[in-house]
């Protein structure tokens, strides 16, 4: 697996143009923060235990890398095809860090799975750059993108994510 | 705060979905057990024993067994007696009982079946001469040259060698047959196999003989198989070649120490990972309802053994070439994982016990309650040259 690759792919598949979407019903930047601290401390995380995890399931690093290229493959083949929905919030503010921030928005189930496959094969350092990368820019651009400009930044985004998941595809399918 | 409600569900059914779905479709278990030193040759044992048990009278051996009914299915392919003959040789070379008076019964009946060709003798039974019997012929009396250190069957071994040079193309292409009636090679026919069984041949005579002259065809073959062979022969997907697996072994062995060009080992890299991808999808094989749905049937155990012959061929080259260091590991991971899964799949004692004819269901392996001589054979192989890769992994965990 390539490094450059990997980092790519953990950036693009959060596609933070898509995410500020669906989180612009949340107010400032606060819990936006938060919650990419605990989806990064998340994906540290996971990225960490994914050699003994994936060593005690009986998956080798390019199985668990067909893996991801295929759930984030889907999940941009999704976000493709439909529109993104501002999330509802719930009564109490304070929670709003956990939802709709942290989940489903930030700490996502296609880019753990990818956090698992790099993690194992690369460590824990690129995990962390791509999802920095991303995380940063999702906050960045919280409520200071344009709806036209979000929509087409997230499709370049998916275009980005899409090819990052044919290169992760092949080179897992013709890894030794 | 319905709306939330369903939204929540949502997500927790994603991230169930998600996990569930890859478990259950894309990532099953690679079944790669532990493999020791006793496990593999106790395994190689049992299959040496097996072809001791089948050998017919004359040297050759039971083709072809259906356990369930019991029945000699017959048929015979002498590319395949040349193999289990090579094998067997190999299985002696590390101490099998029994192993060298066995294969010696199918070299003699070989070398009964030698005919003119040219200046030369190929291994042939009908009126069709091809080169792969001749091939895996010779490479079997060249390890039981290097072994025994006995040189009597040095004639024979030069004759087909000449041969094999014989049927070399300029461009290195080799052709699959000769016709005794032209007294020629028929031209413009090609093997998926016969050429690396021709080329590793005459790469083992290149370094028992090193001034007769076999080190330059050698090369030539090799260097055709590594550039030009699939485009050539339009073989797509690439062939993955177990027996210019063992070339490239050899040649990188060579005391010459020329080791392998830059296009060698491109090809041996790119054998690596042919090899390397079907191991772990032959892993994820069990006999569950759901895998053979998801996956399959398990494969013939004459396919995973060149798996595992081409893996440990490779594994030797990257344990000297630090061009293909980087994937030593995972050569040796999926090697090994070939070995674990034939001792798992492998018709033991008690197995056998449950049919009409132990004797001929134990040591082998199955598949539909069939066997074929060349089961026993690639696995064998397989097994018995795991063993330096167990070793190595036993020296770095120490």
């Amino acid at each position: 697996m390539n490094t450059a690759v990997a980092i790519i792919a953990m950036a693009a598949a959060l596609n933070p143009a898509r995410r500020v979407r669906e989180l612009s019903n949340v107010e400032g930047p606060g819990p936006l923060m938060l919650g990419g601290l605990i989806a990064l401390a998340g994906y540290l995380a996971t990225a960490a235990v994914a050699p003994s995890l994936l060593d005690g399931l009986d998956i080798s690093d390019p199985n668990a890398q067909i893996a991801a290229a295929f759930v984030v493959g889907i999940r941009a083949l999704i976000e493709i095809f439909s529109q993104p929905k501002p999330e509802p919030l719930p009564r109490n503010p304070t929670l709003c860090v956990l939802w709709p921030v942290t989940f489903p928005a930030l700490l996502r189930p296609e880019l753990t799975v990818l956090a698992l496959a790099v993690g194992s094969a690369l460590g824990v350092g690129p995990v962390v750059i791509g999802a920095l990368i991303g995380l940063c820019a999702t906050v960045a651009l919280h409520q200071r993108l344009p709806e036209r400009t979000a929509r087409w930044l997230s499709a370049i985004t998916i275009v980005i994510a899409i090819t990052m998941v044919i290169d992760l595809l092949v080179d897992g399918i013709l890894s030794v | 705060m319905g709306s939330l409600t369903r939204r929540l569900g949502v997500t927790a059914l994603s991230w169930l979905l998600v996990f569930g779905g890859l478990r259950a479709i894309v990532t099953q278990p690679e079944r790669c057990g532990p493999v020791s030193t006793a496990e593999v040759t106790d395994a190689v044992s049992e299959a040496g024993d097996w072809f001791a048990n089948n050998q017919n009278a004359d040297g050759t051996w039971l083709y072809r067994y259906d356990r369930d009914s019991d029945e000699d299915i017959g048929g015979y392919n002498i590319v395949r007696h040349s193999g289990v003959t090579m094998s067997l040789y190999q299985a002696a070379a590390i101490g099998t009982p029994g192993a060298l008076e066995t294969a010696d019964r199918g070299t003699a009946w070989a070398l009964d079946n030698l005919v003119d060709v040219g200046d030369g003798l190929a291994f042939a039974t009908g009126e069709r001469v091809e080169a792969g019997a001749s091939g895996l012929l010779l490479a079997g009396l060249v390890e039981r040259r290097e072994f025994t250190a006995e040189d009597i069957y040095d004639d024979e071994m030069a004759a087909l060698a000449t041969f094999l040079v014989g049927q070399i193309e300029p461009s290195g292409a080799v052709l699959a047959a000769y016709d005794p009636q032209t007294g020629a090679p028929v031209p413009g026919e090609y093997s998926y196999y016969f050429t690396g069984e021709s080329s590793w041949a005459l790469a083992r005579m290149a370094e028992n003989f090193p001034d007769d002259g076999y080190a330059d065809p050698t090369r030539a073959v090799a260097h055709y198989l590594a550039t030009e062979r699939d485009a050539t022969e339009e073989l797509f997907p690439p062939v993955a070649d177990h027996w210019a697996a063992y070339t490239l072994s050899e040649i990188d062995a060579w005391s010459s120490g020329d080791g392998l060009s830059e296009d060698e080992l491109g090809y041996a890299e790119r054998l690596a990972k042919l090899f390397g991808s079907q191991v772990r999808y032959e892993s994820q094989r069990s006999n569950s309802a759901w895998s053979y749905v998801i996956r399959g049937r398990q494969t013939l155990a004459a396919g995973l053994g060149t798996l595992g012959e081409g893996l440990t061929s490779l594994f030797h080259i990257a344990q000297t070439d630090e061009r293909l260091a980087p994937h030593s590991e995972a050569i040796a991971e999926r090697a090994l994982c070939v070995s674990s899964l034939l001792v798992d799949r492998q018709a033991s004692a008690q197995t056998a016990s449950q049919y009409t004819n132990p004797q001929r269901v134990q040591g082998a392996w199955f598949q539909f309650g069939i066997t074929q001589m060349d089961d026993q054979q690639h696995a064998m192989s397989a097994l018995l040259r795991s063993l330096p890769v167990i070793d190595s992994q036993s020296e770095e965990d120490e």
